[in-house]
């Protein structure tokens, strides 16, 4: 029954997400230990700047690519993973943001509001595509993101200024206090500084009351319904905060890669998000981060000179749908599933005997 | 007028193929509910098959369709086998799992054909008698093009008889329409399952061996391929085959004519297309909720 379908899609969507741990009942009264909770996002990018600080200056251009990989992995995650729709659009709000800088190269505004605007553009055309989909749901919705990403792909080749495969080149990074952020030593500290806060607002949202009604309308989004949430005003607010986190990590990508071509937004980037997000376990904060990691140091460094590297990702792939689907961040949830049933199977045999 | 008539019969030529590719799409979504996001590369292996069987040599028609009926057997033999290794362990997991094992499935065809064949370009000669064009005065049409439409309505009809008309579309139908109850009632489910997709394999792998001739083939022509078949299937409604032969058909032409009539906007035609139909039929035009799909 396809029509029927639409609606009972997201709870078959979030069989892929284990709940995420909370011991958010326990602490969610108190404001102060509300906030410790999100305390972990600057304890991890700060002891990650802090790794990474004398590093050589290739590897800090490696790592800070990776972190804007999952900067933007976790933006598709709070569709796919938060709100249980699959999206293969989502390079689209990436492009907006890397477009939008390429095209300012020469206003010399400070990168900091170069991104902050980029990401205001994002999350207007996310928006915009949720207020044009407001009627489609599970498959259809799907199909529909893969659409907008190829309108938004194409339009780079049809209007002269974005210059099509041959692309935006020798896009300025920019000056910030003085400091020259094409060298990889500045740019770390600035990207990080931008992502944190992104990792944080992220966190903030999450853990929000408007975060925990998307997680509701993913596990049952008829109930939610019943029970008063305005299900589609959610993910239209949803695709706007996704789209303007994706810009962000659109503007400082091409900060960093001074260039902005438009097979950087083809939708088989976008769906190598949505491959970053599962990898990495679409139901815990830091999956969409580990899985972006795994897949850019894959992509860059293992399989670098391997022309058929999709057969590898295929398979590494296949493997998280069929046996760990929890992904990276949701092996030690399944390892210790597997020693408990290991164990309460040999206390029956010894029961037995 | 002649450049009407011109434009009408390139579009109806385009369609053929996308229908073959979106015809097996829409039935393996509407029989086992997997969109098979692999399907394109399904059809560039059926291209690269032909073009390895002919190793670049020009040849007669019935040589042609022999091997063209070949590359399809060989992808119709990757559509079953990836049934019983993959999609067969996650009937019960829903069409999202489903979905994402068929990228995997993508992913991996992709990898194993750059393997095989590189990154080079085939190219692929038609064979002698439809190397030309039939010349009506007025305008001249290449024969390959009436070929290709004779081939489509073949297989149309024959789809048509094998889904209404025999037994085995009776059960795939029954499958379909609900597979607990038809298994219950002895129709082997696992049987249908590979069926089906052979016979999408096949139907893809034809539409690759069908137009590669008019194409280079090179890797990226899966994605193109995949994404035009998605959309078709779109338009025409999940599971339905009549919906994909009338979504690819319209595709088809409107592609045609604005590469005749409005060159820039050409390939925007079926974005459009499909964007419209979503805002006024959000299920497609001929969601057959209750027949094919389930």
């Amino acid at each position: 029954m396809v029509s029927n379908a639409t609606e009972s899609e997201a709870p078959q969507g979030a069989e892929l997400m284990r709940p995420g741990r909370s011991g958010l009942g326990r602490l969610s009264g108190n404001p102060v230990l509300r906030w410790i909770q999100n305390l972990d996002v600057p304890i991890v990018v700060l002891a990650v700047g802090l790794a990474f600080a004398f590093s050589a200056g290739n590897v800090q251009f490696l790592v800070a690519t990776m972190a804007i990989y999952a900067l933007l992995a976790m933006s598709a995650n709070m569709l796919v993973g938060w709100h249980g729709t699959m999206t293969f659009g989502h390079a689209a709000f990436f492009g907006v943001g890397l477009y939008f800088v390429a095209l300012m190269r020469e206003s010399g505004l400070n990168p900091f509001l170069l991104v902050a605007i980029a990401g205001v553009l994002g999350g207007v055309v996310g928006l915009l595509f949720g207020l044009l989909t407001i009627r489609l749901s599970g498959i259809g919705f799907a199909m529909m993101t893969l659409v907008f990403g190829q309108v938004l792909y194409l339009l780079v080749f049809t209007i002269p200024a974005l210059q099509g495969d041959n692309g935006i080149p020798s896009v300025p990074a920019g000056k910030l206090f003085g400091l020259n952020l094409s060298l990889p030593r500045n740019f770390w500290w600035y990207a990080l500084i931008v992502i944190g806060i992104c990792f944080l607002l992220i966190k903030m949202v999450y853990r929000s009351s408007f975060g925990r009604t998307v997680l509701a309308v993913r596990d049952d989004a008829l109930r939610a319904a019943a029970l008063g949430v305005p299900v589609r005003a959610v993910r239209i607010m949803l695709i706007g905060l996704s789209g303007f986190f994706a810009a962000v990590a659109g503007a400082l990508f091409v900060q960093q890669q001074s260039i902005a071509s438009a097979d950087m937004i083809y939708w088989l980037t976008s769906g190598e998000l949505v491959l970053m997000c599962l990898i990495g376990g679409t139901g815990y904060f830091w999956g969409p981060v580990l899985g972006a990691t795994l897949f850019v140091w894959l992509d860059s460094q293992l399989f670098k000179d391997i022309s058929y590297s999709s057969l590898f990702v295929g398979i590494i792939f296949l493997a998280v749908v069929l046996l760990f689907r929890g992904g990276i961040a949701g092996l030690p949830h399944q390892i210790s599933g597997w020693v408990r049933r290991w164990r309460s199977r040999r206390e029956a045999k010894a029961v037995q005997a | 007028m002649g450049q009407l008539i011109s434009a009408i019969m390139n579009g109806i030529a385009t369609g053929v193929p996308l229908f073959l590719v979106s015809s097996g799409l829409t039935l393996i979504y509407g029989v086992m509910g997997v969109l098979n996001f692999a399907h394109g590369a399904l059809f560039m292996i059926g291209a690269y098959a032909l073009a390895t069987l002919l190793t670049g040599q020009v040849t007669n028609i019935g040589l042609f369709l022999l091997c063209a009926v070949l590359a399809a057997a060989v992808v119709a033999a990757i559509g079953m086998a990836a049934e019983r290794g993959i999609f067969s362990w996650l009937y019960n997991a829903g069409h999202m799992i489903n979905l994402l094992a068929a990228y995997a499935l993508m992913l991996i065809l992709v990898g194993l054909s750059i393997l095989i064949w590189g990154t080079k370009i085939y190219n692929v000669q038609r064979p002698t008698e439809l190397a030309g064009a039939v010349d009506l005065g007025l305008l001249s049409i290449p024969v390959y093009n009436l070929f290709t439409i004779g081939l489509g309505a073949a297989v149309a009809v024959g789809l048509w008889l094998l889904i209404s008309k025999s037994s085995y579309g009776v059960k795939i139908r029954a499958v379909a329409y609900d597979r607990t109850t038809a298994r219950a009632l002895g129709v082997r489910a696992p049987l249908i399952g590979m069926g089906v997709f052979a016979l999408g394999g096949a139907l893809a792998g034809l539409a690759g061996a069908l137009t590669a001739p008019l194409i280079s083939v090179a890797p990226g022509i899966d994605a193109a391929y995949a994404l035009q078949s998605f959309v078709i299937i779109i338009i025409g409604g999940l599971g339905s085959i009549w919906g994909a032969l009338i979504a690819a058909l319209a595709v088809g032409l409107i592609q045609s004519f604005l590469v005749y009539y409005a060159h820039d906007w050409a390939a925007y035609g079926m974005y459009i297309l499909v964007a419209i139909v979503l805002l006024f039929w959000p299920q497609g035009l001929f969601s057959r909720s209750a027949s094919t799909a389930h």
